[in-house]
């Protein structure tokens, strides 16, 4: 009787093992990772190429969420040779203020399709500039972010792991005018929460929109002592975007402790947000 | 040129397609497109009209650059190989002849192809409730055009070298092509006195992007393309398809079969 069939048996039953095993090394390969904005196209191979599908699909779901804010204009950021060379972004227009809420930095950002007096390719520019979504950016205004909220929600259902589609998300509910707007966006938040427990930014979120929209101090205390406790954890082994929340964690923290004249808690969060980063300029006057 | 020659020659390429069921690869992505969208509307697509349009324009472009490319690379390699050149050789035509037939015909089995495709989609879309506005029968009408543009590259390439080589480079030349021309643009402002260089190379390379006005179809409020515009691009696929089967035929009128 011949080996080969019960060789090719135990490597299938080898082969299903180690897809039943394989799971366990979810969190080692797929560790959650964050994508801001334009530099999903730098950090983010998958976004240019082809990659695991999920974050790859998450990646390029979250960029065409910029492109639906400006209307299918493609944008990019600033070279280093245009920011040295005095090239200014497109800046913000009416709703300029608006992009403090993080959606994208317009002062360092210009349009793919170059302006036509930026353009060495004549009637090619030209062109092009006829047949792409392209228009003149200076001072723009972008469409309601509402409109890209089912995409945020389609990214998450792809990648759970995407925080930045929690967050910007729930940013984005939190925007609309009605009453249940902040506890849907909580409630959206805690869906995210509940798929990346280790989350500071979500959980520091939750915390802000509490204190912050809800006024309920007690509750929003709650969260952002818990983001606190896993920025301790992480003690600073962690992601760019994740350590910019722990900051905002210990801002919020003591700007909280202020408000109840807790002193003592006051100057230990802002004293610990500090060993995060040395030079914020809140932080050291909420230390004093 | 013989007109009749390059007829028969156009329909034997569509024939050759139909029964190399290269056209079944189209409708296999139809069903997967009709599948995708079944699955879309299991979740519901309010709000994701914008999406879904993208994602269909995207999917369309892609597929039909494949089917262009594959198609238009093959249809001269085949023939030698399979030394079915020789008895059409023996007829009287030209090299010219059978090469602008094959060209055509390679084109007619892209359009056929992306014709499908966009009819499909719309069904899909459709069922869904998603509209698209006048400036979509622009981005047919363009994608044709750039279908044409495609397929005289392949077919250039493929007198020159392999089937796999030349739709490697096509591939990469098509798809590319957004990027090259960006590249240009940055090494222009870092190199301001090279322009003249860069320009040059610009108009060299196949600018298969310009032919993409699947952003204004996707998104909201875009006025059509100028008709100066689409007159500019019927132009250059005329005169770039033009200079490309001409750089094949040069090759494969001194070709030893």
């Amino acid at each position: 009787m011949t080996r080969g069939p019960f060789l090719v048996g135990g490597l299938v039953l080898a082969g299903l093992a180690a897809g039943s095993l394989a799971p366990s090394l979810g969190p080692e390969t797929n560790p959650p990772t964050r994508v801001t904005g334009m530099e999903a196209h730098e950090t983010q191979a998958g976004a240019s190429l082809l990659g695991q599908f999920r974050t790859t699909a998450a990646a390029w779901m979250y960029l065409r969420a910029d492109l639906y804010l400006h209307n299918g204009v493609e944008m990019r950021a600033l070279t280093d040779a245009e920011r040295r060379s005095g090239h200014h972004g497109v800046g913000g227009g009416e709703d300029a203020h608006h992009n403090s809420d993080k959606l994208h930095d317009d002062s360092s950002i210009v349009t793919v399709v170059p302006d036509k007096d930026e353009d060495f390719r004549g009637i090619f520019g030209d062109i092009e500039r006829g047949t792409a979504a392209y228009r003149d950016m200076k001072g723009h205004d972008h469409n309601d972010p509402s409109t890209v909220l089912p995409l945020f929600r389609l990214t998450t259902w792809v990648d759970p792991s995407f925080i930045t589609g929690w967050c910007l998300g729930a940013m984005v509910i939190a925007r609309a005018e009605d009453k249940g707007a902040v506890d849907r966006a909580i409630a959206y938040l805690q869906e995210g929460r509940r798929a990346n427990p280790d989350s500071i930014e979500i959980v520091t979120q939750i915390g802000t929109l509490n204190v912050a929209r809800k006024a309920d101090i007690a509750e929003g205390l709650k969260w952002l002592e818990q983001a606190r406790s896993i920025a301790r954890r992480q003690d600073k082994k962690t992601t760019l975007s994740e350590a910019e929340a722990a900051v905002e964690t210990y801002r919020w923290l003591a700007l909280v402790y202020k408000h109840q004249k807790r002193t003592k808690e006051q100057h230990a969060a802002a004293a610990e947000g500090l060993a995060w980063v040395p030079d914020d300029k809140v932080l050291k006057r909420l230390a004093k | 040129m013989k007109l009749v020659a390059v007829r028969a020659l156009v329909r034997g390429v569509i024939l050759e397609s139909v029964r190399r069921k290269d056209l079944w690869v189209i409708a296999i992505l139809g069903f997967l497109i009709l599948a995708a969208s079944g699955a879309l509307g299991l979740f519901g697509v309010k709000g994701l009209e914008i999406f879904v349009k993208d994602l269909a324009v995207t999917v369309l472009g892609l597929f039909s650059v494949i089917l262009a490319v594959l198609t238009s690379c093959r249809v001269l390699p085949d023939e030698i190989r399979n030394k079915t050149l020789y008895p059409l050789l023996a007829r009287p035509i030209s090299r010219l002849d059978l090469l602008v037939g094959k060209y055509i015909g390679a084109v007619a089995v892209s359009w056929l192809g992306f014709l499908a495709l966009v009819g499909l989609t719309a069904v899909a879309l459709l069922a869904f409730g998603v509209h698209f506005d006048l400036v979509m029968a622009q981005y047919v009408v363009a994608k044709m055009m750039g279908l044409a543009v495609i397929c005289a590259i392949g077919l250039c390439l493929s007198a020159y070298m392999t089937p796999n080589a030349a739709s490697t480079l096509s591939f990469l030349l098509v798809l590319g092509s957004t990027v090259f021309t960006r590249a240009l643009q940055m090494a222009s402002a870092e190199l301001p006195s090279m322009t003249w260089a860069f320009r040059a190379l610009n108009a060299a390379l196949p600018q298969t992007h310009l032919f993409d006005l699947g952003g204004r179809a996707v998104y909201v409020n875009w006025s059509p393309a100028p008709l100066w515009v689409m007159a500019a691009l019927a132009g250059y696929m005329m005169l770039y398809v033009a200079a490309t089967v001409g750089l094949g035929w040069l090759r494969f009128r001194r070709q030893a079969l």
